[in-house]
């Protein structure tokens, strides 16, 4: 007598189909555990920190210049609660790093395309890298809130508390709307291009730019710079270095200090970016031709923001080498955007040439 | 007749090639269709289609009485694909990718898969990755099987399937169709696999039908005559359009008919012909007959030639 069981996974009313349950938790559980551990490293770090300040010796304290271990941790928590030691780029990268890899790793080990051939909705397939991803980044970021509200009570600076979750709750928003981003271009886009893009989000060019500049541009150079709205004080490469970020509104690593007031909007922001970024993504996953999930780039169209992505990197770099830090300016804009453009065209070309090459290859394989 | 499948106009392009060019298709309820073309015709293609995977970039798809939109689904809980010679579902072992089918399907018969699979020898406990291509094969049938599917599309489904399981899974699919109803849809380059099991056939030709058809009516209109002509070969047979293929050796040829034999066989009479007599048709000559008709043909291979 056959006997039925199991349930649709697309049965109308349920939110996450058990069948898309199942497989998410089977097949990226390895990403979910390194992901928590890389999520909750830097956490594990400063929760140790604090504890070694709990117990330091008076001599230490003294040597600080702290008679008490409060005064210590008063001065230490209220830099936490500033926003300086721990949201910093590996932390953020990390976010990103994990969003894109969900969806990378189950293409290119988890038969994501053959499990597509069930009754899968691909919005579950989302839904669910989403809430189980999210949930990741929200349990590491709260295990270290709870430590340092932990140490702060323990050193009677319970006055923190407020500042503190503050904290917390931008550094939940932040991380998740990096998150959100990650995972949207990570279905939307292939691995590689995904990475390069969040990496771009993150506002890497520009620190890479800074890096590469530092090596072939003498340090003795001042480089004052007008990039865009960011207005760089002729403070030197570092500048530079900061330039780029700070045109990504979005780029937790061009972000200074701010007031309560300012911290609150940026948090409705990366919620409401957040919300957005799920909801597109989830859209873009739907809409990516299924003869193309395997492609780096799934919409042709995407390549012209490759392009821009190289070209904004490499133009930065070039303009640099070509001005020495003696432009500055609308003349130096002007000179980038050049370099932008040409670099544009240059990065077409040769992605074009590349394709090109690969398509007669694989021709003259498949002929022999 | 409902149509399980019903195309129009349906066409398809992958980075600017043409795999399909106006595809009209209908495939009856409850018909075990055969669908036979030549490589890179567009079968696979096609199959997609029908499974709601890939979208047409023109032309309506309609599988089941649903036309076809962006996630289908609820569509795929009632069709089902099996494909042979692929990677599938890497990470699971076999009783993982089978319990996760009974999540997916709301059909799920836990019987059915559990008899299956001891039928087919599977070892719940291995890898699927590990499995050797025929054993994937087979628990992909076994999954199509106990997720109770009204239409089943088969994609070269017994290739690397030794002699007994082969014999065992067309034996099941047979079953299938005969005791469910199930529609099926069989693309295969066995077209003694397609003789036994289809009632209709399709042939795909450079991304359209060139024939398509009820099996037996399709083999029914073509003939072969064997006759033997001691006088002198008659030029009307060679222009005669329902003769599609003359094999001579001396005096005895061998004419392949599209439609009536016997107008062609009274030509040869006429003629002088002291031997006229009507010898079977396969299905392979039948594809090839029809294939040739539509330019396709290879030049024999030569060994050690320079």
């Amino acid at each position: 007598m056959p006997s039925s069981s199991g349930t649709s996974s697309s049965r109308p009313g349920s939110f996450l189909a058990p069948a898309a349950r199942y497989r998410e938790l089977h097949v990226n559980r390895t990403v979910y555990i390194l992901g928590a551990l890389v999520l909750v490293g830097p956490w594990v770090a400063w929760l140790m920190q604090l504890q070694a300040e709990l117990h330091a010796p008076a001599v230490l304290l003294d040597a600080m210049g702290h008679g008490t271990v409060h005064s210590l941790l008063a001065s230490t928590l209220a830099g936490f609660a500033s926003g300086s030691p721990t949201f910093n780029t590996f932390t953020v990268l990390a976010a990103a790093a994990f969003g894109v890899a969900l969806f990378g790793y189950d293409r290119s080990a988890g038969g994501l395309l053959y499990t597509l051939e069930t009754p899968l909705r691909r919005r579950d397939v989302f839904a669910a890298k989403a809430i189980f991803g999210g949930t990741v980044v929200v349990l590491a970021i709260a295990l270290g809130i709870a430590g340092t509200l932990v140490a702060a009570a323990l050193s009677g600076n319970l006055a923190l508390t407020g500042p503190i979750l503050l904290r917390g709750l931008f550094a939940v928003t932040g991380q998740l709307s990096l998150f959100a981003t990650a995972l949207a271009l990570g279905g939307a886009v292939g691995t590689v291009f995904s990475g390069l893009a969040i990496a771009f989000w993150a506002g890497l060019p520009g620190l890479l730019s800074g890096l590469l500049t530092m090596l072939f541009v003498p340090v003795s150079y001042a480089v004052p710079t007008t990039v865009g709205a960011a207005v760089a004080s002729p403070a030197g490469i570092a500048s530079l270095a900061q330039a780029l970020p700070n045109l990504s509104p979005f780029s937790p690593a061009g972000i200074g200090l701010w007031s309560t007031a300012d911290v609150l909007a940026l948090i409705a922001w990366f919620v409401a970016w957040t919300a957005f970024m799920l909801w597109q993504g989830s859209r873009w996953w739907q809409l990516a031709p299924f003869e193309r999930l395997g492609d780096g780039v799934f919409f042709p169209f995407l390549w012209n923001l490759y392009y821009a992505y190289l070209s904004l990197a490499s133009g930065l770099f070039v303009t640099t080498l070509v001005t020495h830090g003696t432009v500055r300016g609308p003349e130096w804009a002007l000179i980038y955007a050049a370099a932008f453009v040409a670099g544009w065209f240059f990065w077409r070309l040769a992605v074009t040439r590349q394709g090109r090459r690969a398509a007669w290859r694989h021709a003259v394989s498949a002929r022999t | 007749m409902t149509a399980a499948v019903e195309m129009s106009g349906v066409r398809k392009a992958f980075r600017g090639k043409e795999a399909l060019r106006g595809v009209e298709w209908s495939v009856p309820e409850a018909s075990v269709c055969g669908l036979i073309g030549a490589n890179g015709a567009g079968k696979t293609t096609l199959l997609r289609l029908a499974l709601g995977l890939v979208r047409a970039d023109a032309g309506s798809v309609v599988v089941l009485g649903e036309r076809l939109g962006l996630e289908n689904a609820s569509l795929r809980e009632r069709v089902h694909y099996v494909a042979s010679d692929r990677a599938m579902a890497p990470g699971y072992r076999v009783d993982e990718w089978v319990r996760y089918a009974s999540l997916a399907y709301p059909r799920w018969d836990t019987v059915r898969a559990g008899r299956l699979l001891g039928a087919l020898e599977l070892d719940l406990r291995r890898g699927v990755g590990e499995l050797s291509a025929g054993q994937r094969t087979s628990l992909q049938i076994v999954v199509a099987a106990a997720s109770r599917p009204d239409l089943l599309l088969l994609d070269e489904p017994t290739n690397g399937l030794d002699v007994v399981v082969k014999t065992q899974v067309l034996q099941l699919v047979i079953d299938m169709a005969a005791a469910e109803g199930t529609t099926m849809i069989l693309a295969s380059h066995h077209i003694e696999d397609v003789e036994r099991l289809a009632d209709r056939l399709a042939v795909l030709y450079d991304g359209h039908f060139v024939l398509q058809g009820d099996l037996d009516a399709i083999k029914a209109r073509m003939h072969r005559l064997q006759v033997v002509i001691p006088g002198d070969w008659p030029v009307e047979l060679e222009k005669d359009p329902t003769v599609v293929r003359v094999e001579r050796q001396g005096k005895v040829a061998v004419l392949t008919v599209d439609g009536p034999p016997e107008p062609v066989a009274e030509l040869c009479r006429r003629h002088g012909a002291v031997l006229v007599e009507s010898i079977d048709l396969d299905l392979a000559e039948v594809f090839r007959i029809v294939l040739g008709k539509e330019g396709y043909s290879r030049a024999q291979l030569q060994w050690n030639v320079e």
